[in-house]
């Protein structure tokens, strides 16, 4: 592997991946048992520290994607390779991808505390009969104080708001550093308000932690002001790009439905740090989406 | 006063004085300990029904066991016997896992399929026995004295924990220590395992290891049970205390501490119970102990205001 580009990392850096391309997807096709077609001839490139959303309507194969992606999904054919490695390599190390799952299908009534979530983050970094290092709890410190929680470390997970669940899964997929972090449908159930705390959160972790964001959703609102590439898909890829360059007739091929409406609302444009719900900033991020 | 004092004081000597009763006592804790500390697991990852297949599976495993007594001497002692229980009840475990795991079939389906077929296998093959045992004593291969001691439908299906003879209290304080030593070496990931399972192997937590391996522990704790609990009651060291433990507190420390106590004094105060009462089995009554304990948990444990007052519509 070798180091095509210079890269600042004010926070953590994950020295292990050194190539420019940390995703790479090519001609990824995927089949059911039996026999549904569910991906053709998908292709992908995320550059590192860039952030790219998928986004298609229900059942349009974003799930198996990110499934394939996560190294839990064998049998495709075509080439995924993270930082260089299979997907399958990449989850068993540990701290290469990281996962934030979709936060409706969690069964919250778990008697853990906020930290204890986060500190699973750990298990596949520390390891089996191991106790986590002491340098590893204190960096989920620095992290829970970054991401507003470190003040409910001690709450059981069941009894905080679902904002500040969102943000433990979130601090728990980053507590191993990880290179690539990858987001299931984060925006389900948060409101308008909670949608503009979530993309200033996107860009607090992008320019804290210097990961890529892989952000999966089928609401197209809340990622694009984020995110430099946008990959439309249904089934196979039907656009892959800046989001600037996309267009109603080919959102409306992707959702089949009309949706010319959403490129005009304001949720397109990238939001002021104003905007922001039960959410306080410790660094200026007075840009929009990075570039 | 002095009356009650006398009547504490020779139970108390009553119990001391019998080895049976020690016996079931230092079992009994064995028990409680290990059983009381996967049902904090099994109650979380919602697995009391597996539990319960794994139990009755004991029956066909008895089954095999008193059937292969019949022709060879070395499964006759009552700790081989307990042995092919055992392999029977971890392979009967690992069945259930395969068939939902890999053959896709939903888990409350597979444990049903295992169920009855250990049961039907268990009776099926206690009526061979009974023929064959016939016939082995009618042709005089075979005498009474031969095969010693063997368990009714009864002792099977509800046990006896006064009949826990001394190797099998060490081996079940053998197993407990197992049991106890691979839980506490694994806390962190069977915690993950049991809180988000499809999120722990993306964390890199060998989730499959953990699922099997836990079966194989239940298998052997429900086999160190059915002894003293029986095939039918066995299930219930594995839900209840863990379901009591769990209304106490939010914390995963605190719930598995409380629900091994919990567990360890249900199950010595229904001994208790069924000592000073002489004529009943201490079986149900350690369940009927737990099951005032569950109760009693419900009643008066803290969270109950806080949980009402998160539910209410406002």
């Amino acid at each position: 592997m070798k180091d095509k580009t210079p890269h600042s990392e004010p926070y953590v850096g994950p020295d292990h991946v050194t190539e420019e391309e940390i995703l790479c997807v090519d001609g990824l096709s995927f089949r059911y048992g039996d026999g549904t077609e569910a991906l053709r001839d998908v292709s992908l490139h995320v550059r590192k520290g860039s952030t790219l959303a998928i986004v298609g309507p229900n059942g349009a194969g974003k799930t198996t994607l990110l499934r394939i992606m996560l190294g839990l999904l064998p049998g495709y054919t075509g080439k995924v390779r993270i930082a260089g490695i299979s997907p399958l390599e990449a989850r068993r190390l540990g701290t290469v991808v990281s996962w934030v799952p979709q936060r409706a299908k969690m069964a919250w009534d778990f008697p853990v505390t906020v930290q204890q979530v986060v500190r699973m983050g750990l298990v596949g970094k520390t390891g089996m009969f191991r106790r986590h290092s002491r340098a590893d709890l204190e960096q989920i410190g620095r992290i829970m104080g970054l991401l507003d929680i470190a003040g409910i470390a001690d709450k059981p997970i069941g009894e905080v708001s679902g904002g500040q669940q969102q943000r433990a899964i979130i601090a728990r997929a980053l507590a191993p550093s990880p290179a690539l972090l990858m987001l299931d449908e984060p925006m389900v159930g948060v409101d308008q308000a909670g949608q503009g705390a979530f993309a200033a959160l996107m860009r607090q972790i992008r320019e804290n932690f210097g990961v890529t964001l892989v952000i999966v959703s089928h609401d197209l609102r809340t990622v694009i002001p984020e995110c430099e590439r946008i990959a439309c898909l249904n089934r196979t890829l039907h656009f892959h790009d800046s989001p600037s360059k996309l267009t109603p007739e080919l959102l409306n091929e992707v959702f089949r439905c009309d949706l010319t409406g959403l490129l005009a609302a304001p949720q397109l444009t990238p939001r002021s740090p104003g905007d922001r719900h039960e959410h306080h900033d410790h660094h200026h991020n007075q840009g929009g989406a990075g570039e | 006063m002095i009356l009650q004092a006398m009547l504490a004081q020779t139970l108390w000597q009553r119990f001391w004085d019998n080895p049976l009763y020690v016996n079931a006592l230092l079992g009994g804790t064995a028990i409680a300990v290990m059983c009381s500390l996967l049902s904090v697991f099994v109650v979380l990852k919602r697995m009391a029904f597996i539990g319960e297949g794994i139990a009755h599976a004991a029956f066909g495993g008895a089954g095999v066991a008193l059937l292969l007594g019949l022709v060879l001497e070395e499964v006759r002692p009552p700790l081989a016997r307990d042995a092919v229980i055992a392999a029977f009840c971890v392979a009967t475990a690992l069945g259930i896992g395969v068939m939902s795991r890999r053959w896709r079939l939903p888990e409350d389906s597979a444990i049903g399929i295992a169920l009855v077929a250990a049961m039907a296998l268990g009776v099926v093959l206690l009526d061979l026995r009974s023929a064959l045992l016939q016939q082995m004593l009618a042709s005089g291969s075979l005498t009474r004295g031969d095969i010693g001691y063997t368990p009714s439908f009864h002792d099977i299906l509800f046990g006896n924990i006064l009949f826990m003879r001394p190797e099998e209290v060490g081996v079940a304080w053998v197993l407990a220590a197992v049991v106890v030593a691979a839980m506490a070496a694994t806390f962190k990931e069977m915690v993950f395992f049991a809180f988000d399972e499809e999120t722990a192997v993306v964390f890199g937590v060998r989730t499959s290891l953990f699922y099997y391996g836990f079966l194989v522990l239940l298998g052997l704790a429900i086999v160190a049970t059915i002894r003293s609990m029986g095939v039918i009651l066995a299930s219930a060291m594995f839900i209840l205390p863990g379901a009591s433990g769990r209304f106490w507190s939010n914390r995963i420390g605190v719930v598995t501490i409380l629900s091994i106590l919990i567990g360890v004094i249900g199950v010595v105060a229904g001994l208790f119970i069924a000592v000073w009462a002489r004529i009943l089995s201490p079986g149900p009554v350690i369940v009927l102990t737990l099951f005032a304990g569950f109760l009693a948990s419900y009643a008066v444990h803290p969270l109950r205001k806080r949980r009402r007052r998160r539910n209410s519509p406002d």
